[in-house]
């Protein structure tokens, strides 16, 4: 990076509109959060009048307490846990050896089954044969089906990928020769050496599998067994949708709106107690398929 | 010598044996393989399905052939036309209306000194991304709510009248994209700063002595350095201009705002998934995905005509 | 323990490309074996076909007397030190170590004690629990061996273990190398570009051009009697001075012409190689140049153009004719720049060498086991 320069008078004013600027945007990026937070903590009648726009209005949590109450929200944020946390580990278990193979040059038949699987990336059969699929494999309204059907996409293979390929090949013949196999060497050379990659993966599929709401609402049609996102849906979208043309309701220490809030913050505090550590990753840079050494 | 043995000679292994040498690598890469198989190209198979008449009694390998039927059908659909135009439309504005917004962001970024303040504006930027569409959605939804959200109560505080944003068509693709900007933009970011980082930081201090303005090297030095990073990406934006994102699009759209709102992906669901007309659907996957490998393909002799280095 | 290492007709082909071209090779047991050559030229390439690294197109390479083509290498019973140490970086330098022995179903007590003596033997065990990414160079190079020993391999393999260092560690680690194979008698292949590092190490040198052998010999054998002009230029530092001349017979007496002001009575001896030849090229060592005349030298005229100095000598740069050559002058002598010089070349120690096939035609090459 560059030692700070000096700058002209002109200069020191541009920094100055710019911190300012950039001030602004970063406040509007968090304000819609703190909004719904500040929403969620105030009183019903303070959130369906309207008077909530930055931090709470006559202080409660009842609106919480209401939410946490609900044993189908609790039910839908285990699910997502589940989801999240196998479909992750399912997605690694299937990527790492993969990726493995394809970055070996003596893997016959490499560059057909590379383009086999990237080719997916251009070309897919769409919504409808891909759940029509699913239908014939029995996996409609299935936990498992929601964790293997997503399990993998070509962008992680091929990411991973690169990263195993730009691993000096000597650490390969090194353990070669010291007698491991290639299943030892995956295990016990190139995951360590790996970390970063495979953090990265994981994080994506994380995140993919906390956030996706489409296949799950698509798919599962059994209450418990929908994950956080699709209960959201269904009560924070659909009942808003409606309910707003209808008008409020009745006296109780929260409103709808409260409600929405409390159940938004409630499902986004993972992600916020997660996100300090991802961030840092992207603060830096990408270092998406980054060579070490 | 004869003939067998040199041919033996010039093939270092055959076939077999490598993969016996090997069969751990291809034990390993069998499993997704499979995956590929079965979750990718087996419903390639199934897109039969959008030419033929579906029946869920016959399955579909029981379903007669009718050609291009349905495919004729969509085609004479005003209401496929309309989802044709929407993701067009949609394509179009956030072309121009939110892939800048990354790079002047990025710009803006670059510019800090310092290290705290630029990991904050960082940290805050790229947070929104992390939020799923559901919960965008119900701050969109809660915000724009016509009795008490934000937004109308500010409208009508300016003396203005309270409007119902969310049921009027001619608001949907302003609401679509704008919360768009807001939870992609600053991710989006990361990949023009990336490019930025890479910028020899000698150019900076020569044209310093040569006494530019921070404004003329941005304009001079910072965005020519980065014109391939943003050429490439445009082009991958407009192969991808089929793909709007219509998760998020279901969640926001309503009957009455359809008529902007529906995509050809939405389109798809409520005929496909939703009304169990599985073959019409299909045809119109066939088309939009048919549609979009050509995009795909065209961007991508485009962008190795550009940097000659293709996307792929 | 030491094993005897030899290929029979290696022939290594990449694609259509042959690298290693119809090699043979005996090591003996015990043997310290340098392998040097231009780069490009194979010799890592043979190095990992003895490794099992990469596998022979043709022939048959043996370990022990036993045919070990279709043998992985661990089985081989090497071990190999690679140019960038290849250390697992999240292994500390205790597991570095221990990482083959672990992979094998060896008792902790047997592996603690096999690294404890590598450890010993190399001084690394006040080094044990760091990470690679906390030694210097040296101290990763030291590891890297350290790996290589533990195994207790009947042969060593070595891919320019020391080009990574600098100068001065690269001498204090040849030593150590040096004394680590006195010590325990392993048979070692070692690939290197530094034809000092190949002198003062080998027992025999292999020299390789191309994928084929150019000549094998022991140090001196390569220093006196080059078989090419190729391995003359290879072995020495600075090389031998070749330049092109014209054989030139009248009578009784042949001598060589180079240049137009310039020509050199040959020994007698040389007669009978020389008749018919015509265009060859002239070799002489630059410490077989002298500035004062000895016995049996014949003067040459030149212009000087450079003087090094190096301290204890310096390097004269002459021009005779159109050619430049290289004369080491011992001790202080005094040299003017661009003044005209008298060189006395030693004839019995010139060498001549074809100018198409680089052969050495004179002095009549030695036939060497
Ligand atoms: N896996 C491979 N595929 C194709 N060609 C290869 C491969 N490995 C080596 N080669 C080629 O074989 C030739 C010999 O390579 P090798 O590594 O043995 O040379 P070297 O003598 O060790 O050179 P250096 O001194 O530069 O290390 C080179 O031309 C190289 O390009
Ligand atoms: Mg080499």
């Amino acid at each position: 990076m560059m030692s700070r320069p000096i700058y002209s008078v002109g200069d020191r004013w541009f920094g100055r509109v710019n911190a300012i600027l950039l001030t602004i945007f970063a406040l509007c990026a968090l304000y819609p959060i703190v909004y719904v937070t500040s929403l969620s903590m105030s009183s019903g009648e303070a959130g369906s009048s309207g008077q909530v726009w930055l931090w709470p209005v006559e202080w409660t949590l009842a609106a919480h307490q209401h939410v946490v109450k609900n044993s189908l929200f609790w039910i839908s944020y285990a699910n997502t846990f589940f989801y999240t946390v196998t479909g992750t580990l399912t997605s690694l278990a299937l990527v790492i050896p993969a990726a493995y193979a394809l970055s070996k040059a003596r893997l016959r038949g490499r560059r057909v089954i590379g383009f086999f699987i990237a080719f997916t990336m251009w070309f897919h059969a769409g919504m409808i044969p891909f759940y029509l699929n699913l239908r014939d494999l029995d996996l409609l309204d299935s936990r498992w089906g929601i964790v293997i059907a997503f399990a993998l996409n070509a962008f992680n293979v091929i990411l991973m990928r690169n990263f195993f390929e730009s691993v000096s090949p000597t650490f390969e013949e090194a353990a070669r020769i010291d007698g491991a196999n290639d299943f030892q060497i995956l295990w016990k050379v190139y995951i360590p050496l790996a970390k970063p990659a495979i953090a990265t993966v994981a994080l994506l599929c994380a995140i993919a599998r906390w956030n996706g709401y489409f296949w799950s609402m698509v798919l599962l049609k059994t209450e418990d067994k929908i994950p956080l996102q699709v209960f959201l849906k269904k009560t924070v979208i659909e009942v808003n949708i409606t309910e707003s043309v209808a008008g409020a309701i009745s006296q109780q220490p929260y409103s709808l709106e409260t409600i929405t809030g409390a159940i938004i913050v409630l499902s986004i505090i993972p992600v916020l107690i997660v996100y300090p550590m991802i961030q840092k990753y992207f603060t830096k840079g990408v270092t998406l398929g980054g060579i070490k050494e | 010598m004869s003939a067998a043995r040199q041919s033996s000679i010039l093939k270092d292994s055959s076939l077999l044996q490598d993969i016996r040498r090997d069969w751990m690598l291809y034990a390993m890469l069998l499993p997704a393989v499979i995956w590929f198989a079965v979750f990718m190209y087996q419903p390639m198979a199934g897109l039969q399905i959008a030419f033929k008449q579906y029946s869920v009694f016959k399955g579909m390998q029981g379903s007669p052939w009718v050609g291009f039927d349905h495919f004729v059908t969509l085609f004479q659909s005003d209401f496929f036309w309309r989802a044709i135009l929407n993701t067009l439309m949609i394509s179009f504005y956030s072309l121009v209306l939110a892939s800048p917004v990354p790079i002047i962001l990025a710009l803006m970024i670059n510019e800090v000194q310092s290290t705290g303040f630029r990991k904050t504006v960082q940290t805050a930027v790229y947070l929104p991304h992390f939020v799923s569409f559901v919960i965008v959605a119900g701050i969109v939804i809660a915000l724009l709510s016509p009795g008490n959200g934000l937004v109308n109560n500010a409208l009508e505080a300016l003396g203005l009248d309270r409007t119902y944003f969310l049921t009027r068509p001619e608001w949907f693709r302003t609401i679509y994209i704008g919360s768009s900007i807001w939870k992609e933009a600053g991710f989006d970011s990361i990949i023009y700063l990336a490019a930025i980082m890479g910028i020899n930081p000698a150019l900076y201090e020569s044209a310093q002595i040569d006494g530019a303005t921070r404004w003329q090297m941005i304009t001079r030095i910072t965005l020519p350095s980065i014109l391939p990073t943003i050429a490439v990406l445009f082009v991958i934006r407009l192969g991808n201009v089929l793909e709007v994102g219509y998760e998020y699009i279901i969640l926001l759209y309503q009957p009455t705002t359809y008529d902007t709102a529906d995509v050809i992906s939405t389109y798809i669901y409520r005929v496909g998934i939703q009304g169990a007309r599985y073959d019409i659907a299909a045809a119109a996957g066939v088309f939009n995905a048919v549609v979009a490998l050509i995009l795909v393909l065209v961007a991508n002799k485009l962008s190795r005509h550009f940097t000659r280095t293709g996307v792929f | 323990m030491a094993a005897n290492v030899s290929l029979r007709n290696v022939v290594k082909r990449f694609g259509q490309t042959i690298v290693v071209n119809d090699v043979d090779l005996d090591i003996r047991a015990g043997e310290f074996l340098v392998l040097v050559g231009p780069s490009g030229c194979g010799k890592s390439t043979t190095l990992r076909l003895v490794a099992g690294l990469e596998q022979v197109s043709s022939g048959t390479i043996s370990i022990d007397g036993r045919e070990v083509n279709n043998l992985a290498p661990k089985d081989r019973g090497v071990a190999m030190v690679f140019q960038n140490y290849a250390l697992y970086p999240h292994l500390s330098v205790r597991d570095n170590i221990s990482f083959g022995l672990r992979l094998s179903s060896m008792k902790r007590a047997d592996i603690a004690a096999a690294v404890a003596r590598a450890a010993a033997i190399l001084e690394l065990e006040p080094l044990l629990d760091r990470q690679p990414a906390e030694l210097s160079g040296g101290q990763r190079q030291r590891v890297a061996m350290g790996r290589a020993i533990v195994r207790n391999p009947a042969v060593f393999l070595f891919d320019e273990p020391l080009s990574n260092l600098d100068a001065k560690l690269r001498t204090q680690m040849r030593v150590e190398i040096k004394r680590l194979h006195a010590r325990l008698g392993n048979t070692v292949m070692y690939v290197t570009h530094d034809q000092l590092e190949a002198m003062t190490l080998a027992d025999r040198i292999v020299v390789m051009r191309n994928g084929i052998i150019e000549q094998i010999g022991s140090p001196e054998q390569l220093f006196d009697s080059p078989a090419s002009a190729f391995v003359a230029a290879f072995i020495g530092s600075p090389p031998m001075n070749l330049i092109p001349c014209t054989v030139e017979q009248s009578g009784d007496a042949t001598s060589v012409r180079l240049g137009a002001d310039n020509q050199l009575c040959l020994p007698l001896a040389a007669r009978a190689a020389l008749i018919g030849a015509g265009e060859l090229l002239f070799g002489a060592r630059p410490e077989d140049i002298h500035l004062q005349p000895r016995e049996s030298t014949q003067p040459l005229s030149g212009v000087v153009e450079l003087v090094e100095p190096l301290g204890g000598e310096s390097l004269v740069h002459v021009r005779i004719g159109g050619e430049l050559i290289v004369v080491r002058a011992e001790g202080r002598q005094r040299v003017q720049s661009d003044g005209p010089i008298k060189l006395h070349v030693d004839t019995g120690r010139i060498y001549l060498f074809g100018r198409k096939d680089d052969r050495c035609v004179y002095p009549a090459p030695q036939v060497v086991a």
